[in-house]
């Protein structure tokens, strides 16, 4: 909805794959509960901003019913940890840990999701491309062709099914001719897809395909992404350094053990909520200097 | 010299005994705009694939092709790729990519330019073609007639000294195709492009050639300037007089004097040179006046109905209201996605409005009534193909009633249609007309009561669609009724009993044919247009002609 207007969306598709790379690599690989409530808040802040807040809000449908399904499946199954709570009828215990490792890891999951919601606006096939198209060209123009083929071939079905229903439908439909008729659908549809393939690739070869390309690319990597993946860098750098450094570790079995907070803790995960926020901070500052431009005039 | 020289030329395919290309001489000069033409299925498509080793088919050849003075077998690929560009018929499957810009820098990607060449000449050709602001769209979002646009303009990106053109307009309705033909034009003239186009429909670009090439069975007719064309076959027994433009049809059964007029314009005035004025004519043919007669029965009413794909989006049918009577041949016309195909959805029962209804007679009709009251040919035709072989595909139909059709049944039809040649091959191998005449005969192989054809005459050659307007007729007196959509303006005027046009959701005009076309000043056909300061009242190209003869003989 607000793609258009997003800051991130329209730089370089390097920035945001550092940006998403980190962001979700640091989540997934380490379970400090803080840094998964940084990059949750600022994902679900910048999801809203991008999707809107009901569209968002089904996304948590799915996902909080899978996290609380992961706390109890994780407690049945897994009997590590000191405090039991009660025993389970097969004779093992339910214990308190197990409770808190479910609910770190829901976190987590949570956290993940609301990302990937982000990443789905964001990664185009514009970009895909682009990146691709730097590493190896035939990559990126394959792409391209799937992208193209795929709703091709599926309206295509759609099609020759209504018009058969239609036109050659017969009175009595078992299951027989059922699938005699989706059999015909598809084979129509394999033969339509080899002769329309067959002039696609004449198109291809009359413009001369065969052979080295190279790949156009429509961003531009210039002083704005500079700027911004220095930020990305700095800001992540310094995130990174705790958990480098052993100072967010996470331990639930045999006893519980978060970390506790240091000054190289705190500031780690201060700057990560920085770099998770950093797309909607500079969204804000645009929008300022938009204001700004306008009661100018 | 010439810049593409084709010297005895012949050419037969593979398992085949008849030469398709048979002979063939011809010298094109740089900066010519030359027009190939004639019937469905005399290689046109043949001989302009000759002209590009990578789409040359395979088979037995003899001859040369010459090509700046070099063979073209010898001219290497990626050097053809830059100097001869080709856009096939199809809009929707020459496309490789799903945006444009990718579609526009494909070609100078394939030649291995940098980015900023590849970025210069992307610009320079989207804004030549006025695809700026669609730049960064999807593909899928543009229309045929734009999907065109893009494909000439992706293979003029590498500026070729040669365009070859393959039928382009076949698939694109006449806005659509008169725009293409405008910029293929500007390009002859702006640029100096050596220019060879086949067509069927030659009312606009037979004036814009340099010089005509006409086909027959392979062998090359003539090869001359149009008026010299025009001349030689301005003769009503020659197969191709019916694919002159009207304006030289008409001169040449009027004995006009003067140079021949090949275009609206110059119609006009050699009607003027030759003294042809106005008098009152009774021009109601009697068909016409047994219409009138007859009776109506309604075989379907449509009432008020509403129509929109989703929701939120705006209504595509708008209390729109039908009556269409049994024997009729309706034609429904109207512009771009307003609605025609729509309609069709909801009378042959896939789609129902969300508001109004559908009757027959007292009743009202749910889909699955609907479905097995008509049988719907789509634009589309190949989604009808589902079997290996013609003679299977005319085997699997099944009738309304639920019998199969006999042998004999099969047999008349594929006779008809001129299909019986044809029965063993594959679908898919026969040419676009041939794939219409057999999508034609299976649908009314299903003996329904009413047909539904979306856009039967595209890629017809004009022979045929008389031919075809005769079949309409004839089974319309045994009941059968037709509602064609059609943006051929000449086969509604000469066989429509009632035309329609929808227009903002509705039907906002219903007459018949005489009374429509005449009474319209931009939608009407080319017979008329040409005529309309003498006989107001004319449509046909046949009326045309007579009524100037009537004059001329005096």
């Amino acid at each position: 909805m607000r793609e258009n207007r997003d800051y991130l969306n329209s730089l370089h598709p390097v920035c945001p794959l550092i940006y998403f790379v980190l962001m979700t690599g640091v989540s997934m690989m380490n379970l400090y509960p803080a840094y998964l409530v940084c990059a949750f808040v600022s994902s679900f802040g910048y999801a809203v901003y991008l999707k809107g807040f009901r569209k968002q809000l089904k996304v948590l449908y799915f996902a909080v019913p899978a996290a609380v399904a992961a706390i109890i499946i994780n407690s049945l199954f897994n009997h590590r940890g000191v405090t039991t709570l009660f025993y389970l009828p097969d004779g093992n215990p339910f214990t308190l840990e197990s409770v808190y490792y479910g609910l770190n890891f829901s976190l987590m999951l949570v956290s993940v999701i609301t990302q990937f919601s982000c990443f789905n606006v964001i990664a185009t096939s514009d970009k895909t491309v682009c990146l691709l198209g730097g590493i190896m060209p035939s990559l990126s123009l394959f792409i391209s062709m799937v992208l193209r083929f795929v709703p091709k071939l599926s309206s295509h079905i759609n099609d020759v099914n209504r018009y058969r229903n239609s036109s050659f439908s017969n009175e009595k439909t078992n299951l027989k001719t059922k699938i005699s008729s989706a059999l015909s659908v598809f084979s129509s549809t394999v033969s339509w897809a080899f002769e329309s393939s067959v002039t696609t690739s004449d198109s291809m070869r009359s413009r001369g395909s065969s052979g080295r390309r190279s790949a156009m690319s429509i961003y531009k990597f210039a002083k704005r992404e500079i700027v911004f993946t220095l930020f990305l860098i700095i800001f992540g750098a310094v995130s990174l350094i705790p958990v480098f450094t052993k100072n967010t570790q996470v331990n639930y079995y045999p006893e519980a053990y978060i970390s506790p907070f240091n000054a190289i803790n705190i500031t780690g995960t201060a700057c990560f909520f920085i770099f998770c926020m950093l797309p909607m901070i500079f969204n804000l500052t645009e929008e300022i200097k938009w204001r700004i431009s306008l009661s100018r005039i | 010299m010439a810049h593409i020289a084709v010297k005895d030329l012949s050419f037969t395919y593979p398992n085949s005994t008849k030469k398709a290309l048979d002979n063939i001489n011809m010298e094109i000069e740089p900066g010519q705009f030359i027009l190939v033409c004639g019937a469905s299925g005399c290689s046109k498509t043949t001989l302009l694939r000759h002209f590009k080793s990578v789409l040359t088919p395979h088979g037995k050849r003899e001859g040369r092709i010459i090509f700046n003075n070099k063979e073209l077998s010898e001219i290497p690929e990626k050097e053809q790729a830059e100097k001869i560009g080709f856009v096939f018929q199809s809009p929707e499957d020459q496309i490789v990519t799903d945006k444009v810009w990718h579609e526009l820098a494909f070609s100078l990607e394939s030649l291995n330019k940098p980015n900023d060449v590849i970025a210069l000449r992307s610009a320079e050709t989207a804004g030549y073609f006025d695809l700026g602001d669609k730049y960064r769209s999807d593909v899928n979002t543009l229309s045929g007639g734009q999907k065109q646009l893009l494909n000439l303009a992706s293979v003029m990106t590498v500026t070729p000294e040669v365009l070859i053109l393959d039928e382009p307009t076949s698939q694109l309705d006449p806005i659509a195709s008169d725009n293409f033909l405008s910029q293929i034009k500007k390009l002859n003239d702006d640029l100096g492009i050596t220019i060879i186009i086949s067509e069927h429909n030659l009312e606009r670009v037979f004036s814009m050639a340099d010089k005509v090439a006409v086909m027959k069975d392979g062998k090359l007719l003539s090869f001359d300037t149009p008026e010299n064309t025009a001349k030689s076959f301005g003769n009503k027994t020659s197969d191709f007089f019916l694919s002159l433009p009207s304006s030289a049809q008409i001169a040449v059964m009027a004995s006009f004097d003067g140079k021949t007029p090949l275009t609206v314009k110059e119609g006009r005035q050699a009607l003027i040179a030759n003294g042809i004025t106005d008098k009152k004519t009774d021009l109601i043919s009697s068909n016409e006046i047994k219409n009138k007669e007859n009776k109506k029965e309604r075989v379907i009413e449509i009432d008020d109905v509403f129509f929109r794909y989703n929701r939120y989006s705006p209504d595509v049918l708008r209390n729109l209201s039908l009556d269409v009577n049994r024997g009729e041949i309706l034609c429904v016309t109207g512009g771009n996605g307003e609605g025609k195909s729509t309609l069709f959805s909801i009378l042959s029962g896939m789609t129902s409005p969300y508001s109004g209804k559908i009757k027959a007679g007292k009743k009202s009709m749910k889909p699955s009534d609907l479905r097995n009251k008509t049988s719907l040919l789509p634009q589309d035709v190949s989604v009808l193909f589902v079997k290996d072989s013609v003679i299977d595909e005319l085997k699997e139909v099944k009738k309304k009633n639920g019998e199969t059709p006999s042998d004999e049944e099969i047999n008349k039809t594929a006779e008809l249609f001129e299909i019986d040649n044809l029965l063993k091959s594959h679908p898919f191998d026969l040419s676009g007309g041939e794939q219409e005449k057999l999508a034609i005969a299976k649908i009314l192989l299903t003996e329904a009561e009413i047909y539904l054809f979306d856009e039967p005459t595209n890629g017809m050659d004009p022979t045929f669609k008389l031919k075809f307007g005769e079949i309409i007729r004839e089974l319309k007196k045994s009941g059968k009724t037709f509602i064609i959509v059609s943006h051929d303006i000449e086969f509604s005027a000469a066989f429509a009993d009632r035309c329609v046009m929808i227009f903002d959701g509705r039907v906002v005009s219903d007459s018949e044919p005489r009374e429509f076309f005449s009474g319209n000043s931009f939608y009407t056909t080319t017979a008329n247009k040409i005529v309309r300061s003498v006989f107001p009242d004319c449509i046909l190209t046949k009326e045309a002609w007579e009524k100037c003869r009537e004059q001329t003989e005096k």
